[in-house]
């Protein structure tokens, strides 16, 4: 029995009867909350760097317009020696800045869009599943427990080896194995949300059942979901640097995976076409689950009440 | 007189965290005698609980405590970690209210028992099982020899209380800290858990803080009271004077809203006394006492037999557990029906089928002769509006992302109410109704205390403007002083409205008071009913439960 945590309990009962004073201290938690969220230093790191990194893959092509395929310069040229090239050029002579900010592109498009993409479906598919119960319920756990079991890589690695490979591909590849862990999140968080008191009192007053669903019920599991989709998003950057790195990947755009790949022989004279896109890779991946430890911590506080 | 075990003088406790910040204890003073028996009295939030935590330092760390705790000289309050788990346990033993979350759920009760003996006495794991099976005897649970090597969860609420007590005893404390010891179990229980906690402090000589929000139960079980609001003692007084001699306004308002069973009053004549607390601008508080009276409008007079809310021979089944075994009863117009019974008497089922939130699997509800049980869809929702249901836990049954604007104005929406005006004009009456101001429309529901969520809670049962309204354990997660504004606002509701009520609670004084008929249901069948109950009790079970709630 260590003294570290406050009770939910006691903490609620600051207005209670009892207490006789309305303690403001806690304040309005929705007008406020972006900034105090923002204020936790390892968010506003998180935050930064993802702004950072969005704005250059918007930006990007205007900063460095062409094909960062194209063959511009000397190869393997030292970064931070030519201005021309400041990161470099790799073994072909292809500008390594260029090819970063392309891949940046790559990257987000694909981690934003099968975040989207599997949350859509998840959720969907997950929340009837809770909500309806019975044998649709049991219908779907099975269907999850299926791609549950499949090896995630290995479904993906064949789907793209036999379509044909390209942005389109890779996002549904990795949509149809990442859906299924929001669809169990949402259907485990469904049925515990389904016989809280609130929910019951909507019935009784009538409300419908998909109104119930996503009127009721889903803003309040939204939190998880949001936590999970940072996740998912840093998982399928991942993903797709690893099939990139294969040469599964969409052969005609750059990309960092593509980038360390091609890097990989000359890896022990020289670092820096690996290390350089290896490094974005990190430090993306590694924001986006920063962004989803603080996240957790900032929607789900330890009491509900 | 003797030296006093434990004094407390001037404690100052004050959160500074994430959920809590503020004082929550402000100058509190008192001391207690060995082998004395002190109650911490007041409602939710005045500070009980903290004062009971710091007296074994068991407060989060971003605690601010200024002021002492003398325990036997030695101030608790500055005294090192290691100092204090010598303390703990050894010399002041804690009993918590849910004996659920105290026990660890995967060790066998005996050997968490036997843990505390080995830990602090440093014996022998056969000598610990020998001092375990004494200990169980002494806290009068049966069949020692099995219950020692019981998992938690094969234990009743009550038997689990008791080997929370034995652990707490299990080095013979000079002080017991019994925080809410009771407020979690069933109220036949109850009693002999006091009785054993008073038992054994007269057997073991040890002092007893006794933490609770329920003065009936203060006044029987404790020598000395002391009523806290806002973290400042109100008044120090013998037990047994306070519900006579209570000098302070606070308690007399706290002894005014409580309901003792054998006060025989009826929410159709009597109101209970509201406290108001206010704030004054210099800080210090400012306590009313008011006695309202009934609304002078004449009492609905209860029509003939065949209208009403009729239940026929229901029978609801969970899986294959039997919930609720043939229950049949009618509910007048203009007329509170009370439920009474323990935890798994099927009362709630009974609500929930009534309503439609459990399908039974035979008999019939049925509203001015019509049966309900056969309707589904969109005929049983326009006759289900008639009905509305009020929950037991205002925290939970109100959706903390929704603003109250769209908790009600999404009730009227599901119910085919289109035009906003009059949307609009229906949740200003309900807030009115209900005595909330307009401005708590625009608010969410973490904005607002215990009992005024109830009021939302109500506001949203009233809107569709129901004939019977089912209340299931309305007041019971809340304070004396609000469960009173409830009962008071449920009653004006009643007489205003011409409602009907089916009241579910386990208090049997509260459901004396706002009822006019009663059952008494016990394993999912009616055991008796009537109210003749109050006074000749006609089976084993209702007396029984009458005694305990005495």
């Amino acid at each position: 029995m260590t003294p570290l945590e406050i009770d939910p309990n006691i903490a609620r009962r600051y207005r209670e009867p009892g207490a006789g004073v309305f303690d403001p201290a806690l304040g309005s938690r929705n007008r406020w909350g972006g900034i105090r969220f923002l204020k936790t230093p390892s968010a506003a790191l998180a935050t930064a760097i993802l702004a950072f990194g969005i704005l250059t893959a918007i930006v990007g092509p205007i900063l460095r317009p062409g094909d960062p395929l194209r063959i511009t310069g000397e190869p393997l040229i030292q970064p931070f020696v030519d201005w021309a090239h400041p990161l470099g050029t790799d073994v072909l002579g292809r500008d390594l800045f260029s090819g970063v900010l392309f891949g940046a592109r790559v990257s987000l498009l694909v981690g934003l869009s099968v975040a989207f993409i599997s949350l859509v479906v998840g959720v969907l598919i997950g929340a009837i599943a809770g909500y309806a119960g019975g044998w649709i319920d049991w219908v779907v756990t099975r269907g999850i427990e299926i791609f549950q079991t499949i090896p995630g890589f290995v479904l993906l690695v064949v789907l793209v080896s036999v379509l044909e490979p390209s942005a389109t591909t890779v996002i549904i590849g990795l949509a149809l194995i990442s859906w299924d862990a929001v669809a169990r999140l949402t259907r485990a968080e469904v049925i515990n949300h389904r016989s809280r008191e609130y929910v019951l009192a909507a019935e009784t007053s009538g409300v419908s059942g998909p109104r119930i669903l996503f009127g009721e019920i889903l803003p309040n599991i939204a939190p998880t979901l949001i936590v999970t989709a940072s996740i998912i998003v840093a998982s399928a950057i991942l993903a797709e640097s690893a099939l990139s790195f294969l040469g599964l990947g969409d052969p005609n755009a750059a990309s960092w995976g593509s980038m360390i790949g091609s890097g990989r022989e000359q890896i022990r004279s020289y670092w820096f076409p690996t290390v350089i896109p290896g490094a974005f890779i990190v430090v993306t991946v590694f924001a986006l689950n920063v962004l989803g430890d603080a996240l957790n911590d900032f929607l789900n506080p330890r009491s509900n009440g | 007189m003797t030296e006093p075990l434990l004094t407390v003088s001037d404690l100052r406790i004050s959160y500074r965290n994430a959920l809590r910040t503020g004082i929550a204890v402000d100058g509190l003073s008192f001391s207690i005698a060995p082998g004395e028996s002190l109650a911490l009295v007041g409602e939710s939030g005045c500070g009980k609980s903290t004062t009971a935590l710091s007296i074994l330092r068991l407060l989060p760390g971003e605690t601010e405590i200024e002021g002492s705790i003398l325990f036997e000289g030695k101030n608790l309050a500055t005294a090192s970690e290691s100092e204090m788990e010598k303390i703990r346990g050894n010399d002041i033993g804690i009993v918590f209210q849910e004996p659920q979350t105290t026990l660890n759920p995967v060790y066998r009760v005996g050997w968490q028992i036997g843990e505390v003996l080995r830990r602090h006495l440093k014996i022998s794991a056969r000598e610990a099982r020998e001092r375990t099976l004494e200990l169980l005897r002494i806290v009068a649970l049966p069949d020692v020899e099995r219950i020692i090597d019981a998992f938690p969860h094969e234990l009743s609420g009550g038997q689990r209380q008791r080997i929370v007590i034995a652990m707490a005893i299990a080095l013979k404390p000079k002080l017991l800290v019994a925080d809410e010891p009771t407020t979690a179990l069933d109220v036949s229980i109850r009693r002999q858990i006091l009785e054993l906690i008073d038992r054994l402090r007269r057997e073991l000589n040890m002092a007893v803080l006794l933490i609770s929000h329920d003065l009936p139960l203060v006044s029987q079980w404790t020598d000395r009271a002391v009523v806290i609001h806002h973290g400042q003692v109100m008044d120090t007084l013998a037990s047994r004077d306070l519900f006579r001699n209570a000098k302070h306004t606070y308690t007399q308002g706290l002894i005014g809203a409580s309901l003792r069973l054998d006060d025989d009053r009826s929410c159709n004549q009597h109101r209970l006394a509201e406290v108001s607390v206010t704030r004054q601008s210099d800080g210090s508080f400012n306590y009313e006492l008011r006695r309202p009276n009934p609304p002078a409008t004449p009492l609905p007079v209860a029509e003939p037999r065949q209208h009403g809310l009729a239940v026929n021979d229901l029978v609801v089944r969970y899986d294959r557990r039997t919930a609720v075994d043939g229950v049949s009863f009618n509910i007048p117009k203009g007329r509170t029906l009370g439920i009474v019974g323990e935890s798994g008497s099927g009362k709630s089922t009974v609500a929930r089928a009534i309503i439609g939130l459990v399908r039974p699997e035979s008999g019939a509800v049925s509203l001015d002769g019509v049966r309900l049980t056969r309707f589904s869809g969109t005929a049983l929702r326009s006759h289900r509006k008639r009905i509305q249901m009020i929950f037991q836990d205002p925290f939970a049954s109100l959706n903390p992302r929704h603003t109250v604007q769209r908790i009600l104005d999404g009730v009227l929406v599901a119910n085919g109410i289109s035009d906003r005006l009059e949307r609009q004009g229906r949740i200003a009456s309900s807030l009115d109704h209900v005595g909330l101001p307009q401005t708590a429309a625009g608010r969410h529901p973490h904005e607002f205390s215990g009992g005024q969520r109830q009021r939302i809670a109500i506001a949203r049962a009233l809107i569709l403007r129901p004939e019977f309204v089912l209340c299931d354990e309305p007041t019971s997660a809340l304070d004396v002083s609000v469960q009173a504004q409830i009962l008071n606002l449920l009653a004006d509701l009643k007489q205003e409205l011409g409602l009907s009520y089916l009241f579910i609670s386990h208090d049997l004084a509260v459901v004396r008071f706002i009822a006019d008929d009663v059952i008494v249901m016990r394993n999912g069948r009616i055991v008796e009913q009537g109210s003749s109950i109050w006074t000749a009790p006609s089976t084993e079970y209702a007396r029984a439960l009458l005694a305990a709630a005495a």
